[in-house]
């Protein structure tokens, strides 16, 4: 398949009827409620064009939508941009507020609260637009200043806490989907799960990569009713998985090593959309021995640049080579590439058709984002002599103490080694001598709480680790702070850090200082 | 589950404490609607086994046991009774 070929002038729904004319009687997406074959699929996107028209959606405007785990909230999203709409997935409960504020933002004609666009569902916002609290906007589209052939804008809170509208064009969600599928190599009979929600570009655009090649969507509703995901495994024959670190954990939690029993079936195993850290990649080694185990580094921004196949490779710091369509660079703080090494790090940067084409009415913010095609990223790291992407650290998680500089992974990988520990966290305490101190903040497992020695924690860290980099104080937490996608919120171990004075909180130990 | 001390009224304002966001009356089935999801369910059956000592088995961990305030009285209550076998 020639797949630069494929970038030019298709969107994932023409994709998608061309497989319903080719192979029409495939299973595209299966959910709890309904399965549909790539015939009924297209069938069903067709029906929305036509209830989309009659709501007078046009090209160029926005729908906005409430994402629901479903097939037909794919097929909604197909049918808004066959229309040349704009599609804007909202999570399943967003609060009024963020409601009102995106809305405020992109001025949707439309609001969809379910996808069946039954009258009493949809809320139609007419020219003298106004947000659903009833405050009139302008008249005007928005901003006037959209690029053409933008598909999607995908509204993410980024580490600053303020809300981003990313957006992407259907060039870049086809290319994205190649960067799936060309990645994990994708067997003819692939039927993948999907637990993560469609409205996150992870579930999404791993939905695509299955679309891109004719394979079968299985989705299901998170990790936690374990019981329900594995009726859908077995229920549709699934051979492939698309899962977060935190998914595992949870499915690790509560069900122990029931994965393991699918070890025959599973073909790939594929994690996004946070670090995964070396004892989860040695029990997934151990439960599916003969899968494939893929690890995905990605941003909304620039989707699924790079891929690492962990079966055989236990590099701590390597999160893969470059996707197909992925070139990837080491900038330094002013945007100009540098050589770069395990010593020498920069900001890890992506171009590519996948990258975002900006952010909604943020031209300032995508100029210090996008430079020269690239999108940088707020990550250190550096390009091995092997050509693998290496990350240390995120730009604002490495520790500074006296000019010393502490990747916390590197930390905490070690400390997960001493065992017994559910999680850990290595963030940041100002320091008024040395700037930052490193403090480590661990979870130990349930039934180790009451036993857990943190001195014994030290001396195995200062066996490993230089003097720099160990904690000068370890502290015990009943849990990390975590989005809702299961990423580790390390400024709010900060916070917490920075509100410990000498008071006792939890137990804690005091290192070598 | 009364002989565990907490009876259906308690039970139910036990749900609005643990999860006070959750429309509990809502007519239409509570993970099919949005109103709870499954990352909700994980924080009660924490909350359920910190207080209660009520376990829920990952077998029972399905959207159906959690469509409505009257499923989940029912499920904890068939956990909290095999519970008490199992001690016995």
């Amino acid at each position: 398949m020639d797949h630069k070929a494929m970038l030019t002038g298709k969107s994932m729904a023409q994709i998608l009827f061309s497989h319903a004319e080719n192979r029409p009687h495939h299973l595209c997406v299966a959910d709890p409620d309904e399965a549909m074959t790539y015939a009924q699929m297209a069938q069903r996107i067709r029906e929305k064009v036509q209830r989309l028209q009659q709501l007078k959606v046009r090209s160029g405007d926005m729908v906005a939508a409430v994402c629901v785990q479903r097939g037909d909230h794919l097929a909604l999203e197909f049918a808004v941009q066959e229309l040349g709409a704009v599609f804007v997935p909202l999570e399943k409960r967003i609060p009024a507020e963020a409601l009102d504020r995106i809305c405020r933002t992109v001025q949707p004609a439309l609001v969809v609260r379910r996808t069946d666009l039954k009258d009493e569902n949809i809320e139609l916002m007419p020219a003298g637009r106004a947000d659903p609290s009833g405050q009139v906007l302008s008249e005007n589209k928005p901003g006037g200043k959209i690029p053409e052939d933008i598909a999607t804008i995908l509204f993410t809170t980024g580490t600053t806490g303020t809300s981003k509208g990313i957006m992407i064009s259907h060039r870049a969600e086809v290319a994205v989907a190649q960067n799936v599928f060309y990645g994990t190599e994708m067997e003819e009979d692939t039927a993948e799960l999907i637990p993560a929600p469609v409205n996150h570009s992870y579930g999404l655009r791993h939905c695509f990569g299955l679309i891109l090649g004719g394979r079968s969507i299985v989705l299901c509703d998170g990790a936690a009713m374990a019981e329900d995901l594995f009726t859908m495994m077995d229920r549709w024959k699934v051979n492939a998985l698309s899962l977060t670190p935190a998914m595992v954990n949870i499915l690790l939690h509560l069900t122990g090593d029931r994965l393991g029993t699918y070890a025959g079936r599973i073909r790939y195993l594929q994690l996004g959309t946070a670090g995964v850290d070396g004892s989860m990649k040695d029990k997934l080694r151990m439960l599916l021995p003969g899968s494939r185990l893929y690890q995905y580094y990605s941003s909304t921004e620039a989707g699924c640049a790079c891929i690492f196949d962990f079966r055989e490779d236990r590099s701590p710091r390597r999160v893969g080579k470059p996707a197909v369509n992925s070139v990837f660079a080491v900038l330094d703080n002013t945007g100009k590439e540098i050589r770069s090494d395990a010593e020498h790090w920069g900001y890890l940067a992506c171009r590519g058709p996948m990258n975002m084409s900006g952010y909604f009415q943020d031209p300032q913010l995508t100029r210090e984002t996008v430079i020269d095609g690239f999108v940088r990223s707020r990550d250190l790291g550096y390009i091995d002599e092997e050509g693998y992407i290496c990350f240390v650290a995120r730009e604002g998680d490495v520790i500074n103490c006296g000019g010393s500089k502490i990747a916390p992974e590197e930390v905490e990988a070690e400390a997960m080694r001493f065992g017994n520990l559910r999680e850990c966290a290595l963030c940041a305490k100002e320091d008024a001598l040395l700037g930052q101190v490193p403090w480590l903040f661990v979870v130990p497992e349930k039934d180790c709480l009451s036993t857990f020695d943190g001195s014994a924690l030290l001396r195995f860290l200062a066996g490993r680790l230089e003097r720099y980099k160990l904690p000068v104080r370890i502290v015990t937490a009943a849990q990390l702070p975590r989005n809702a996608m299961g990423k580790l919120q390390r400024g709010r171990c900060m916070e917490l850090a920075a509100g410990y004075g000498d008071e006792q909180h939890g137990e804690k130990w005091d290192g070598p200082g | 589950m009364e002989r565990n001390g907490m009876d259906r009224a308690e039970f139910y304002a036990f749900l609005s404490q643990v999860l006070p966001e959750v429309d509990w009356d809502s007519p239409a089935a509570l993970m099919e609607s949005g109103e709870l999801d499954s990352l909700d369910v994980l924080m009660f059956a924490g909350e359920l086994y910190e207080r209660m000592r009520i376990e829920i088995p990952s077998s029972q961990l399905k959207a159906e046991n959690f469509a409505s305030k009257e499923t989940i009285w029912m499920l904890v209550s068939a956990c909290a009774e095999n519970g008490k076998k199992t001690q016995i």
